[in-house]
């Protein structure tokens, strides 16, 4: 299991563009949460993840890379 | 680099806010007062507002004859010229006719804005006729878009779009525009703000001290040089270091031009179709110095034999390039034209540039095959010697895109517009167009363009003519015609048993004919001794040529290098 907490500005399609991202590098969603925040500038997303079988070998750094060149994401970091 | 001259003077300026301005005005002088004077697109109905806005103004407005050859336009208008490119679509399938000149522009890096039309805010979500979520379908094909829902919204979102395509790695923007944000009034100026430039950041000196002592240390140390070095305005600063370090080089399919051919140890192409003596020093490199570049399966082959000997210096704008396909030693992300500079020191290399040098001269070209059937890698190379330097070729996609690679010279990566990340069959014709467009000056003294295509390819966007025609474009069309999807039936010769599955064209249009049938003057030739009085004609005539030339199908691309295989083991012809 791979778990990224993910801190993007909450804007149009955010979650879509970080999921997106996310399925195309390689993995896939098992777990998600994100805590209500109506009016709030920021997102907070934990994503669960595990490897696509294609992606066995992608290093979640890579994935983290991606994530972070999304125009709204502001920090992704990864939990032990 | 925009020009930003007119933002200064948006007092004088005859577009400056007035009463009774409107969302989709404010659109046209955003455009105006960034210095975007040749825009491309297709009207309808969700974007008639912004048609409006553009009747009369100043900027050009070129009406393409299909979604996808304006946003080709674009994309050869922004390459051709390093500005940024704007195309426009109506909702629905207008939009969704920008995709594919969305997606090449997002894998070959290139700054274009798309403004789409979309239904009024009221009619979002609700099936209306024409109704695409463009958004949704916008978000695998760009570096960020957005959807409009209130015209107070439209001078941030522009600006941000404008500056997107253009930061870090340039990419494709869109901007999807509701009719009814388009008919809001808007009484707002531009801001005349230049987009502030990155801030200088320090250099990392600790990476750049370690880089320059590998290349210090290196006795056979290749320069691999990509896209990026154009994209950055950097050619100056490749060059300078290629001069210091004294080490060969090789380019990718995007980055020709970068290095002039001339150059001492320059040995051309690498990859599936790259020179020999490209390959071959690549495999044998101690130091890769990737510039630009991105380790692209075309380019590595099998990854894990890519310069299995090599440590690797990679210097690009997009960190998520490093280690994404190979690891590097030594990774710098920034200004290419910062960076470099400061990583040029001697190699210790004299021996392995003459070894570079024996191999060029070994595996140069040959252009004596035999017989009286025109030989396209001679005719390309023909028409490259006479050709000014500023001319632009732009290609499509197949056997003689990369018979334009190999066989025709490049002295500046604008002047080469070849759909490298997403090869896109249909993109030369409209490319050639845009780059036209992008390099008028006085009339007559146009730069020449060139657009090498297949008969295969020109037939997807061959209502392009009509545009090139229109306008009276200096675009002269060679077309190589084997009446064959040529590069897919070399596959099926090689690895497929002979199978030729669907890629015979014996039933092509009289392509003179249809050339003709658009208003453009045409001659087919068939024998080699008529390629030069064919050249001298389609030169000398004025506006839009196309010069048809049959050629044999069975030509093969060489040397090749087979799928799953490392570089050294190349296929020539047997
Ligand atoms: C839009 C698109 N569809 C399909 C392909 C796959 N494809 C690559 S090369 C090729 C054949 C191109 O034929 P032609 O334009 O005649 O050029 P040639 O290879 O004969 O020089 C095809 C079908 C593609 N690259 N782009």
């Amino acid at each position: 299991m791979i778990k990224l907490d993910v801190m993007a500005i909450n804007r149009q399609a955010v979650i879509e563009r970080i999921l997106r991202v996310v399925r195309h590098r390689g993995f896939h969603v098992c777990g998600l949460n994100m805590p209500t925040n109506t009016g709030s500038a920021d997102v907070q997303v934990e994503l669960t993840l595990e490897r696509a079988g294609y992606a066995c070998k992608t290093p979640v750094d890579q994935l983290v890379a991606q994530l972070i060149k999304l125009v709204d994401v502001v920090q992704v970091e990864q939990r032990s | 680099m925009e020009n930003s001259s007119t933002a200064e003077n948006l007092d004088d300026n005859p577009l400056s806010a007035e009463p009774g301005l409107k969302g989709a005005d404010y659109v046209v002088r955003v455009l105006a007062s960034r210095g975007i004077n040749t825009v491309f697109g297709y009207p309808g109905g969700a974007i008639m507002p912004l048609y409006d806005a553009l009747y009369n103004s100043p900027v050009e407005h070129v009406l393409c004859r299909h979604e996808q050859g304006a946003g080709m336009a674009a994309i050869g208008f922004a390459r051709a010229s390093g500005k940024t490119g704007v195309c426009i679509a109506t909702s629905g399938p207008g939009a969704t006719n920008l995709v594919t000149a969305l997606a090449e522009a997002m894998l070959d890096s290139v700054p274009l804005v798309a403004l789409t039309g979309q239904v009024p805010t009221t009619a979002l979500g609700t099936d209306a006729f024409q109704e695409v979520d463009m958004l949704g379908m916008s978000l695998s094909v760009t570096k960020h878009s957005f959807l409009v829902s209130n015209v107070e919204e439209l001078p941030e979102i522009l600006e941000q779009a404008f500056q997107l395509a253009n930061s870090g790695r340039p990419g494709p923007v869109l901007v999807d525009l509701p009719k009814d944000v388009l008919l809001a009034s808007c009484a707002s100026d531009p801001s005349s703000n230049a987009v502030a430039d990155t801030q200088p950041v320090a250099l990392p000196w600790n990476l750049c001290e370690q880089a320059r002592e590998l290349i210090s240390q290196a006795s056979r140390p290749v320069l691999y040089a990509g896209g990026g070095v154009g994209m950055a305005n950097a050619v100056e600063a490749l060059r300078f270091f290629q001069q210091k370090t004294g080490m060969p080089s090789v380019l990718t399919l995007k980055g020709l031009g970068a290095i002039a051919p001339d150059t001492t140890g320059y040995l051309g192409m690498l990859g599936m179709h790259g020179t020999r003596a490209a390959n071959l020093a690549v495999q044998q490199c101690d130091l890769l110095v990737c510039v630009g570049a991105r380790f692209d399966d075309r380019v590595t082959g099998r990854l894990e034999g890519f310069a299995p000997d090599a440590r690797v210096i990679h210097l690009d704008i997009d960190p998520s390039e490093f280690g994404k396909r190979r690891q590097p030693d030594v990774a710098l992300s920034g200004d290419l034209n910062i960076l470099l500079p400061a990583l040029a020191v001697k190699a210790p290399c004299e021996e392995w540039l003459k070894n570079c040098e024996a191999m060029r001269y070994e595996f140069r070209w040959r252009y004596d095959a035999p017989g009286e059937t025109i030989y396209a890698p001679a005719l390309l190379n023909t028409l490259s010697q006479q050709l000014p330097d500023s001319t632009v070729v732009t290609c499509d996609v197949g056997q003689h895109q990369m018979w334009v690679a190999q066989h025709m010279s490049f002295t500046r990566p604008e002047n080469h517009l070849s759909s490298g990340g997403l090869g896109t069959m249909g993109f030369g014709l409209p490319a050639a167009i845009g780059a036209a467009l992008s390099r008028q000056k006085q009339p007559r003294q146009d730069d020449l363009v060139i657009c090498v295509s297949g008969d295969g390819s020109i037939m997807m966007n061959i209502q392009e003519l009509s545009t090139a025609r229109r306008l009276n474009l200096p675009v002269k069309v060679v077309l190589l015609d084997n009446e064959r999807l040529g590069m897919v039936r070399q596959w099926q010769s090689l690895f497929f048993e002979g199978r030729h599955s669907e890629t015979v064209l014996s039933d092509n249009p009289d392509f003179p004919a249809l050339a003709q049938a658009f208003g453009i003057p045409a001659q087919t030739i068939l024998h080699r001794h008529e390629v030069d009085d064919a050249i001298q004609t389609m030169l000398n005539t004025d506006g839009p040529y196309l010069l048809h030339v049959a050629i044999d199908a069975e030509e093969n691309v060489w040397p090749l290098v087979p799928p799953g295989a490392d570089n050294h083991n190349m296929l020539e012809d047997i």
